[in-house]
């Protein structure tokens, strides 16, 4: 499991502080699970703007109210099940308005399978991104321009005001850095990062 | 409150990435093995994880603004409701004043469009406050061909489009040959555009295809098979030929649409989760390659694929076929498509400062003014633009 999520994992004072509405505990939080709950409420709803609501006031109300969690898995549960009911309730209000579109009313049997199999392929998405935050900074940028955004070296040499030759080399400092300092997952990731870019 | 549920599908995603990383033990392989058996929802997260390409299309989508940028707006809209100053029902009725003040500027944008074209030279003679940069150019014919060894080949910026011929690959004008091609072998094609390029092409078959900015399609030089199968990301328009013993296919994020012989349009961006599909004229049917249900669209329908789910609803058709006749068509569209799509025609990275404003707009505008012009007729709906290099800065 990724370091930042460790943070949240293995610390009950955190917990404790999250619960108080301390709001640092939960500036880490939202940062961590922001990303990954708005993919998931899109996943339910039509609109990026639809999703971005949910997903604030999701984390509005776990910052509202005082609940005590275990561990960073019971945390993630709330959150999946808190986007998913309101995801739920937005489409019965968007139902209200237009009644003509009867697939959206129901949450079926179907709904159920497809909700656990989403919240499966949150979890795993999860776990991959937060492999790519724990980079080092400079590693990050170069590796994000260059295999993320598919950029070349040039460009990402304009991009980010070095020359071409500082990006080889920052290119080569991070897959040496990559291959003694980072954990399976980030290894496995940028493996699989050089698989798209061919 | 029991959360078993949800805490076996979080222990199944982290065993999905074991075993992407390979460390699954034979206890765990079977739990997988099990899960797979549950649903066909199980089976299809599973596979589209496994896929490096999908995998990596997922890992790259973020929400409209990061976390960083969301979190201060969060905590100022705690403490205000904590202390009282914005209850539920005040923030509901700001919407509601919102989205009256965006019906206003709808208006104000119909006549302004109207009118712009009549007042045009002496608003251009006015020195902007805002934009007085670079002039930012719109985009044009532009796009690049790779060929089956993965070589790539640019293309005339003054022509409009290639024609794919048995035997080589010219422009559709016929004035030169752009490359030979080696009979009786299929080489699979690819015909990109960049940011505020687009770029026509005539299919073996002589289907046409207008590609919009930042899009790609996949086609063979010769459609051999008992099926005509493109595979598009982005936005194009097609008009098929007839051949009813050959149906005709185009392959896009998550669906797939079966035609005889029409026209329709395609946009699946990769940074928009919802693929559109507008028909002009004919009969297609849009296959939802997750739910795999299939529908039917008539003239003037529009179906959105978002995940398993499809929705069919009637449009104003032009506003989604406007761009390949040189125009944006806006028709209550919102502020954010609109910005999306502006920047994919100037080439300009967007960045929201501050609350996206949910504004709506109606009107046409033409895709061959400066993109000063464009923000100029916007900003008369009450947004502001702020233009740094080539980043637009876009303002409540």
């Amino acid at each position: 499991m990724a370091e930042k999520d460790h943070i949240a994992t293995n610390n009950p004072e955190f917990f404790a502080n999250l619960a108080k509405g301390d709001e640092q505990a939960f500036g880490i939080v939202f940062k961590i699970y922001y990303a990954i709950m708005f993919q998931f409420a899109k996943k339910f709803v039509g609109s990026d703007t639809e999703a971005e609501d949910v997903t604030e006031n999701v984390f509005l109300k776990l910052l509202e109210e005082d609940t005590h969690f275990n561990d960073a898995t019971h945390l993630k549960a709330y959150l999946f099940r808190a986007v998913r009911h309101a995801c739920l309730n937005a489409r019965k209000m968007a139902v209200r308005k237009t009644h003509r579109d009867r697939a959206f009313a129901t949450w079926d049997a179907n709904e159920e399978h497809d909700y656990l199999a989403q919240l499966a392929r949150a979890e795993a998405m999860l776990q991959l991104r937060q492999a790519v935050a724990n980079l080092p900074t400079q590693a990050k940028k170069v590796i994000t321009l260059t295999y993320f955004e598919g950029m070349t070296n040039q460009e990402a040499a304009d991009a980010l005001e070095l020359s071409v030759q500082t990006i080889k080399n920052q290119k080569l400092r991070a897959l040496s850095l990559l291959r003694t300092r980072l954990t399976d997952e980030q290894f496995l990731l940028l493996l699989s990062l050089a698989a798209l870019n061919y | 409150m029991s959360y078993k549920y949800e805490q076996q599908a979080i222990r199944i995603g982290q065993l999905l990435v074991k075993q992407l990383r390979g460390t699954l033990t034979d206890g765990e392989a079977r739990e997988i093995t099990a899960w797979l058996k549950l649903s066909d929802r199980n089976k299809q997260v599973y596979e589209e994880l496994m896929n490096d390409h999908s995998r990596q299309v997922s890992l790259q989508e973020e929400p409209p603004r990061p976390a960083e940028e969301v979190l201060p707006l969060l905590l100022a809209k705690y403490h205000q409701r904590k202390s009282g100053i914005l209850s539920d029902h005040g923030a509901q009725s700001i919407r509601r004043i919102r989205k009256w003040l965006s019906y206003a500027a709808a208006i104000l944008v119909m006549a302004t469009v109207t009118t712009w074209f009549l007042l045009r030279d002496r608003i251009g003679n006015q020195q902007s406050k805002i934009i007085d940069a670079e002039e930012i150019l719109p985009g044009g014919s532009r796009a690049k061909l790779t060929l089956a060894d993965g070589s790539t080949i640019s293309l005339d910026e003054a022509k409009e489009g290639i024609i794919v011929n048995e035997g080589n690959i010219s422009y559709s004008d016929e004035s030169r040959e752009i490359v030979n091609l080696q009979s009786g072998i299929v080489d699979q094609l690819v015909l990109t555009t960049p940011k505020g390029g687009t770029y026509q092409l005539i299919l073996p078959d002589g289907s046409k295809v207008w590609l919009n900015a930042a899009s790609t399609l996949k086609y063979p030089s010769a459609f051999t098979g008992r099926e005509r199968v493109v595979e598009l990301v982005g936005e194009g328009y097609f008009a098929v030929a007839k051949d009813a013993r050959k149906p005709f296919k185009v392959i896009s994020n998550g669906q797939e649409v079966d035609v005889l012989g029409t026209e329709f349009n395609i946009s699946a961006y990769a940074d928009e989760k919802e693929v559109k599909t507008t028909l002009v004229e004919g009969g297609v049917q849009i296959v939802n390659r997750q739910s795999e249900t299939v529908n039917k669209l008539q003239p003037g329908e529009q179906s959105i694929i978002r995940g398993a789910a499809t929705d069919i609803h009637t449009v104003d058709v032009q506003q989604y076929t406007a761009w390949k006749d040189g125009f944006f068509y806006f028709n209550s569209t919102p502020l954010v498509d609109i910005i999306r799509q502006v920047g994919r025609w100037y080439d300009v990275e967007v960045d929201y400062d501050g609350n996206t404003p949910a504004l709506e707009f109606s009107g046409k505008i033409q895709r061959s003014l400066q993109l000063s012009q464009v923000l100029r007729i916007l900003e008369k709906g009450g947004v502001q633009f702020h233009l740094d290099g080539r980043k637009l800065v876009v303002r409540p």
